[in-house]
């Protein structure tokens, strides 16, 4: 998209240099940019508002500044000298980037872009003559050095009538920095925080569930926040959270914050969209319903993979106490503590390749799942968190653990396989020690590894494995620092029955977990998405009991019909009709005057309407597609765009695609696409084809095409 | 009893062990941060142009200055050819306070000088520094969050970090605009002097980034 809209300006500016048309001054050359003042239209009407801009080109890899430079630089500065009675707007800055520059992070813009602001002309301004703006621009340019340049600019305007034509050679750029400009945030923003953090809350459902690339906040005031320092993006139903570290102002009491949120989403094409919006978030008391949610946080950004990572590690650890692994560990160790001096090096091979056995299982288990969700995806399954029937799974399987960790039931595996091989001597029989290790542990193991495998199969393939060898590693780590340090032994608690107690604590935080993730299935699907689950978690615990009774030997033909039966039940109940709530922000049935009326789309409407000679607009949409949401609330929503759509009686159908349906999915296919956004011109000829529009819309791109019906 | 012991010991450590795995990401990242005002000045050690050690706790009971430089950066530039930092230089170290010109440009890197380079440009800017230390692998400068040149602190006699920030209030390259800012420096200086806490104490250093060894 960049190299197009950059190949397009260069084409541009070639046609420029050949028309030279409105004895504009041109550009403007300096040591390592390229500057001109230009404008939107090629004439200015009296009382118009039209855009002017600072076009910049910088040098390869040299970068100018934003409003708030970051850890370092200027803003670009536009001084103007106007014509009497004309009155210019700020500087409608574009979203910036993050401009790394080890240690530090600047915020600016690299190769060629334009800064625009509002030019209003005064209505008594007499048409036929010229006008003249005249500009010194300043900035900083940095690549690691850095260079202070301005130069003087100006820009001669023929006043006409009416407003002149779009000026071809900037078109596209103006529309970049349109799409580029923040739009206001829908949602309400909080932020709440201490001496060192804040974080940033947004009611932002849609961003809770988008599939999102990226995400950074771009503070305005260059004192809030530690420019450097990692944000860290987590989900909770309905709302979005960034951890921010906050900078020169830290220890001050918690401000306003205002700043720019840029969120990448990667489209069904595989196109990346950037959007910005421009949040004003109030202080707001610490609450305590927001307080960590025990590891269920599905991980946004590097702080919430980091934080998981951590999580399994010290789950791995904490493998090390369970009943059926501390007794061994503990006996293995007093054996390492006994072996000499001259022995050391051996144990220490030994407990690395121990190690080494233990991780290779572990990425061994690792690589199977993430077949088995290749496999899945490719049939069509979705392992995604915004489907109620995942989270519904994952709720029982948290449940299950749960009631297993507090000792309603038992895993059994018979592990007589691999003994043999475990007690060869050598660095080979130590590698199949750690294998064993693994398989042995997994009645206790198998409650932890749960939820390192609905984690794996949520997140992206590198993390999952991530998660899986940071279990192994920690479930490795006491035996490799024993057999490094034998003296270590002495430490160790006895085993007892304290580890039984231990286990069985570990049961709260599972059921937790539950708990949160049926609360998120309860702003899913309301009601009766709740009911699912709680139901589905009283028949594990009943299935759990029987399971327990059995493994007791107690009424064993019994109870195993019973625990079938009661499991059975649980399987049903993700494909009963959990009804999807309808997202809040469907299309009112009455639209106001001068916004676009929608209908609800339907297969058979476009034909009709097409049959009656009348246009279609199709919008597909979905709740959690930021892009979207953009596009509803720029192009879609813009008064010129709904008059044109009612001058040409045009129909517009919307289909919402938050929870998934069959019809708008065949829809989508039959355009070859696999997502939303989708937008689809249909003229009222029935034979013409169809006209699919760009994924990111502007007015103008909208108003052509409408033009040309 | 014991087993109310033990339960309760359980708990804690469960509870411990999670508060130390959500600290533990944020501990971090504050490591990276730098110094503190109203807290201790990392020491450090360092040879001037001259060869000579220079450390900073030889100079305790006097106020320290501490200016990083880049004699090729705009900003810093602005100051010098304006005689503003002279200026200042003088004046503090005319009352006895220890002005120390750090260089944390990595070799190859603009900026970076040798001693004898150092020295002649002290002599064509006519600077005044007590001292002026070369620190070409930035242990000094990463030790203080030393982010851009130039990056101002002011350590009071106690060894405690005064000040740390901006030389002034306009964030430029225009000397033109020193007669009209708010020199920070020379506040907390006279804060210091008076006893008092500086105010600003940190305000955000503007200037061209400090070119670190990677």
């Amino acid at each position: 998209m960049r190299s197009l809209a950059r190949a397009v300006a260069g084409l541009a500016a070639a046609l420029t240099m050949i028309f030279a048309a409105h004895g504009a001054a041109g550009l403007t050359r300096t040591d390592y940019s390229e500057v001109e003042l230009v404008a939107e239209r090629d004439a200015i009407a009296p009382g118009e508002t039209m855009r002017l801009a600072l076009r910049l080109r910088h040098r390869e890899h040299w970068h100018s500044y934003w409003l708030n430079p970051g850890d370092s630089g200027l803003p670009t500065e536009i001084a103007l000298a106007l014509p009497p009675g004309f009155a210019a707007g700020a500087i409608e800055w574009p979203a910036p980037h993050r401009i790394p520059v080890e240690p530090l992070v600047n915020y600016g813009y690299e190769g060629e872009f334009l800064l625009p602001l509002p030019l209003t002309a005064p209505a008594d301004l007499r048409p036929g003559g010229e006008v003249t703006i005249r500009a010194l621009a300043s900035w900083l340019v940095c690549e690691k050095i850095c260079v202070p340049e301005e130069a003087e600019l100006t820009l001669t305007l023929p006043v006409s009538e009416r407003p002149g034509a779009p000026v071809p050679s900037v078109a596209a750029l103006f529309a970049d920095a349109a799409r580029a400009r923040p739009v206001p945030s829908p949602w309400p923003a909080e932020i709440a925080g201490n001496g060192d953090t804040l974080t940033l809350r947004l009611a932002a459902p849609e961003l809770a569930e988008a599939r999102l690339d990226g995400l950074y906040f771009f503070a305005a005031d260059p004192n809030a926040l530690d420019h450097a320092a990692p944000q860290h993006a987590t989900r909770e139903a309905g709302a979005l959270r960034v951890e921010l570290r906050r900078g020169v102002d830290r220890g001050k009491p918690v401000a306003p914050l205002e700043g720019v949120l840029v969120v990448e989403e990667r489209l069904a094409d595989g196109m990346a969209a950037r959007q910005a919006f421009a949040i004003a978030a109030l202080p707001s008391p610490p609450s305590a319903t927001h307080a960590a949610v025990p590891a269920a946080d599905a991980p946004a950004g590097t702080g919430g993979i980091l934080r998981a990572i951590l999580f399994a590690l010290a789950g791995g650890l904490l493998l090390n106490i369970m009943p059926c692994v501390f007794p061994v560990l503990f006996v293995k160790a007093l054996s390492l503590a006994r072996i000499g001096q001259a022995e050391r090096g051996r144990v220490r091979a030994h407990g690395l390749a121990y190690t080494a056995g233990v991780l290779f299982t572990f990425t061994a288990l690792a690589a199977a799942l993430l077949a088995i969700r290749a496999a899945g995806n490719a049939v069509g399954w979705g392992f995604q968190l915004q489907d109620p029937a995942v989270i519904l799974l994952l709720s029982f399987l948290m449940a299950a653990i749960g009631f297993n960790l507090a000792g309603l039931y038992e895993i059994r595996l018979n592990a007589g396989i691999g003994a043999g091989l475990a007690e060869r001597g050598g660095l080979f029989g130590a590698f199949f020690t750690g294998m064993l290790a693994v398989i042995v542990a997994t009645p206790c193991t198998a409650p932890f590894m749960g939820a390192a495998v609905g984690l794996a199969l949520v997140e992206p393939p590198a993390i999952g494995i991530a998660i899986f060898l940071a279990l192994g590693l920690g479930m490795a780590t006491p035996f490799a620092l024993l057999s490094l340090f034998p003296g270590l032994a002495r430490l160790l608690p006895r085993p007892g029955a304290w580890m039984a107690r231990f286990r069985q604590f570990l049961a709260f935080p599972m059921f937790a977990t539950a708990f949160w993730l049926v609360w998120v299935l309860v702003q899913q699907s309301g009601a009766d998405g709740a009911a699912a689950a709680l139901a589905g978690i009283l028949l594990i615990g009943l299935a759990g009991w029987c399971i327990g009774l059995m493994q007791q030997g107690a009424g064993r033909r019994l109870a195993g019909g019973a625990a079938a039966l009661a499991l059975g039940l649980v399987l049903a109940l993700p494909w009963l009709p959990v009804a999807p709530r309808d997202p809040p922000w469907r299309p009112a049935a009455t639209a106001s005057e001068g916004s676009v009326q929608w209908a609800r789309f339907a297969p058979g409407m476009i034909e009709e309407a097409r049959a009656q000679g009348r246009p279609v607009l199709v919008n597909m949409t979905a709740a959690w597609c930021i892009t979207c949401l953009v596009n509803e609330r720029t192009a879609l929503s813009s008064p010129e765009v709904a008059a044109a759509l009612r001058a040409h009686d045009v129909l517009a159908l919307k289909g919402d695609w938050t929870n998934r349906d069959g019809e708008i999915a065949a829809f989508l296919a039959r355009h070859g696409r696999a997502g939303v956004p989708l937008y689809v011109l249909y003229s009222g000829k029935p034979e013409a084809e169809a006209r699919i529009l760009p994924q990111i819309l502007t007015e103008s791109i909208l108003l052509e095409a409408l033009t040309r019906l | 009893m014991q087993r109310r012991t033990l339960l309760g010991g359980i708990s804690a450590l469960a509870l411990l062990s999670g508060a130390a795995l959500m600290t533990l990401p944020a501990a971090s990242i504050a490591a990276g941060a730098g110094p503190e005002v109203g807290r201790g000045a990392p020491d450090f050690q360092a040879m001037d142009i001259d060869g000579k050690p220079v450390r900073l706790a030889d100079f305790r009971g006097r106020t320290v200055v501490l200016e990083w430089s880049n004699h090729e950066c705009p900003f810093v530039r602005k100051h010098y050819s304006s005689g503003n930092m002279q200026q200042l230089q003088k004046a503090a170290t005319d009352e006895g306070i220890v002005w120390l010109t750090i260089v944390s440009s990595a070799k190859g890197e603009q900026g970076y000088v040798s001693a004898a380079e150092a020295g002649q440009l002290i002599a064509d800017q006519k600077a005044a520094p007590t001292s002026k230390l070369l620190d070409p692998d930035g242990r000094i400068g990463r030790s203080y969050g030393a982010l851009v040149t130039p990056h101002m602190y002011v350590i009071g006699p106690d060894g405690v970090l005064a000040y740390m920030g901006a030389i002034d209030d306009k964030p430029s390259t225009r000397a033109s605009d020193i007669a009209t800012a708010r020199n920070y420096v020379r506040d907390a200086l006279a804060a210091v002097k008076a006893g008092k806490p500086a105010d600003p104490a940190v305000t955000r250093a503007y200037g061209c980034t400090i070119k670190y060894a990677s």
